[in-house]
């Protein structure tokens, strides 16, 4: 034998905070931001995914989320923002620990990623703009973003009394 | 690949993850430890750049270009901050094999006998051996003459028959 076999060569992994980290970094208009909740990936991956539940309790400019059609890998949502303001429509991939959502036209995109650690689990939200010259509103999306983590803190970690279960 | 190219964000994120799936052997084989990191940063210029790729259908080899270049030079960087002595002292990762604890051993060997080798070398090994390219072609990857791919690729055979012969 000169070499091994392929299957025995070590290999490298891009884990789902990553590959939102790459999609960050492509694209100009978004902001994304890390976290570490006190809470089991167990309980936070199927909360942040029950997209009418959860982002109108952690997204203060949420008022409420309508899901269209559901499968396992990808969701059509309907999320209200403002009084006065229409619906904005976004299709959403799924995957486990990975969720990608965009609305029309690529006014807004929003990601998601999450990773175990032990009993708690980091994850990663981004959101923001695709459109040419979004960098521009990178201060309010960052605005948004550090928000919504907070809220996610707020309702999933164990030392502030809130949990996502029931 | 043409969605992508397009800004098609979640296109961008399918990409994104074949890719990955698809670029993590020969990652993992250069950079070893920091295997995850090349390939991070090795996904983040492809898609900085995937305007400059004139013929989609090529995109795995061009991508591969990448994250060879990405690879060698992770693992250079971090060949000039870690002293030789402390590569063999680190705790490998969990490689994930297959089988029982020979396997394992067998496992922990070819890192081992892949860190004795420079990243440039390991580069050869993985283009030759992982990627099943010819000497051309794996010398048109790495910018190199031939010949010179054929003499790494001999001195690195080398040091895995006498890792197994020892």
């Amino acid at each position: 034998m000169s070499t091994p076999s392929p299957a025995r060569w070590p290999v490298a992994e891009l884990d789902p905070i990553r590959r939102l980290d790459v999609l960050a970094a492509a694209l100009p208009g978004v902001v994304v931001q890390h976290t570490v909740l006190d809470a089991p990936f167990a309980e936070v991956w199927p909360f942040l995914t029950d997209f009418e539940r959860s982002v109108p309790s952690f997204d203060s400019s949420v008022r409420r989320v309508v899901v269209r059609s559901r499968t396992d890998a990808h969701v059509r949502l309907t999320a209200w923002s403002f009084p006065g303001l229409p619906g904005l429509r976004f299709e959403v991939d799924v995957e486990p620990g990975f969720c990608w959502m965009r609305s029309r036209w690529r006014v807004y995109v929003v990601g998601m990623a999450a990773v175990p650690d032990g009993a708690r689990t980091r994850v990663a939200h981004l959101e923001g703009s695709a459109l040419p010259g979004a960098r521009l509103l990178r201060w309010f999306v960052a605005r948004e973003v550090a928000s919504d983590v907070a809220g996610m803190h707020r309702i999933l970690d164990r030392q502030t009394g809130g949990h996502a279960g029931g | 690949m043409v969605a992508a190219r397009g800004g098609d964000t979640s296109a961008m994120s399918a990409l994104v993850g074949a890719l990955a799936t698809r670029l993590g052997p020969v990652c993992g084989a250069i950079a070893l430890d920091d295997g995850d990191d090349a390939l991070q940063e090795a996904l983040i210029v492809v898609l900085r750049n995937l305007g400059d790729l004139r013929e989609p259908a090529a995109v795995v080899g061009w991508a591969r270009r990448i994250a060879v270049r990405e690879a060698v030079r992770v693992a250079a960087r971090r060949s000039r901050s870690v002293l030789v002595a402390d590569v063999g002292d680190r705790p490998p990762r969990a490689p994930g094999l297959p089988g029982g604890e020979a396997d394992v051993d067998l496992g922990l060997d070819v890192r081992a006998t892949l860190a004795a080798l420079a990243p440039e070398h390991r580069a050869v090994l993985a283009l030759r051996h992982l990627e099943g390219l010819s000497e051309d072609e794996a010398a048109e990857v790495l910018r190199v003459a031939p010949g010179t791919v054929k003499s790494r690729s001999a001195r690195a055979k080398v040091a895995f028959r006498r890792r197994w012969t020892a």
